[in-house]
């Protein structure tokens, strides 16, 4: 597969799992729909990775390093590894492992808005 | 002492630590001292959480008890005070940020590569603390409405 279709793949698959999360968020499952929000917030980042670095990141660890040392020539992409690491650690830590989705009001926010972040790292990919 | 007093007084001991951590790269930075560099990420750490204490006192008129090792408390408290002003959205990714290559990776991991990313992580928290003494300033006006 060239590196553009698979990029296109991922962004692709990052955008399916969101349509899950709002599925899954408007039965009610909060919890379970910070998990899937957070899938998609990592495979839009692992997408714009490999656009901009010609690198998969893969495992998580990876992916953070990744879009730090991209953040330190792209002013845009810190924003974004500030909505990634927020993401991380609010919907992934908080959220799905410790069972803390509080506040309520702002976690279905974070999810919801998680398709502005796809379309950010989307618009940094083609820059 | 009185509550915008004691908020300057925190202000004023995150500078304090920031420019400890600022003397320690510089010392780290001559001979890529890994250690060096570890103790100025702690401080730089520290001083992310005691801007974060201020900012949340002037705000809410409480202050959080700090614990370098766990920031469960005053995020806990940072998070709730999203709804009053949409800079602490900003301020909340920013403080995730300072939490994972600081804390987490830095601290907890031991992981310091590349060093010159840890470096400028330490470096960018004085613009962390600028923006928590800025939204310090707007917080004190909602707060006195509160």
């Amino acid at each position: 597969m060239q590196e553009t279709d698979r990029v296109a793949a991922i962004f692709a698959d990052a955008w399916g799992l969101y349509a899950e999360a709002i599925e899954i968020l408007e039965l009610g499952k909060q919890r379970i729909a910070a998990e899937v929000a957070w899938g998609a917030t990592k495979r839009a980042t692992d997408a714009l990775i490999l656009a901009r670095l010609s690198q998969e990141p893969g495992v998580v660890g990876r992916t953070s390093g990744a879009l730090r040392s991209l953040s330190r020539s792209d002013g845009a992409v810190a924003l974004l590894l500030d909505g990634y690491n927020s993401r991380a650690r609010y919907l992934h830590g908080a959220c799905f492992y410790l069972g803390d989705c509080s506040p309520e009001n702002e976690r279905v926010q974070d999810i919801r808005e998680t398709a502005d972040y796809i379309r950010e790292a989307e618009r940094l990919a083609v820059n | 002492m009185h509550e915008s007093e004691r908020v300057k007084a925190l202000f004023a001991e995150a500078e304090a630590l920031h420019a400890e951590a600022l003397s320690r790269v510089d010392e780290a930075a001559k001979h890529w001292d890994r250690r060096e560099l570890t103790r100025a990420a702690e401080k730089a750490w520290a001083a992310t959480l005691q801007a974060t204490n201020a900012l949340i006192l002037a705000h809410t008129g409480v202050e959080t008890k700090l614990n370098v090792e766990n920031d469960s408390e005053i995020t806990s408290r940072l998070l709730r005070l999203r709804p009053k002003n949409p800079g602490f959205k900003h301020l909340e990714g920013r403080f995730a940020t300072q939490s994972e290559f600081l804390f987490h990776l830095v601290l907890c991991n031991g992981n310091l590569d590349p060093l010159e990313d840890t470096i400028a992580d330490i470096r960018d928290t004085a613009d962390f603390i600028r923006d928590c003494e800025r939204l310090a300033e707007v917080s004190r006006g909602a707060h006195a409405e509160d």
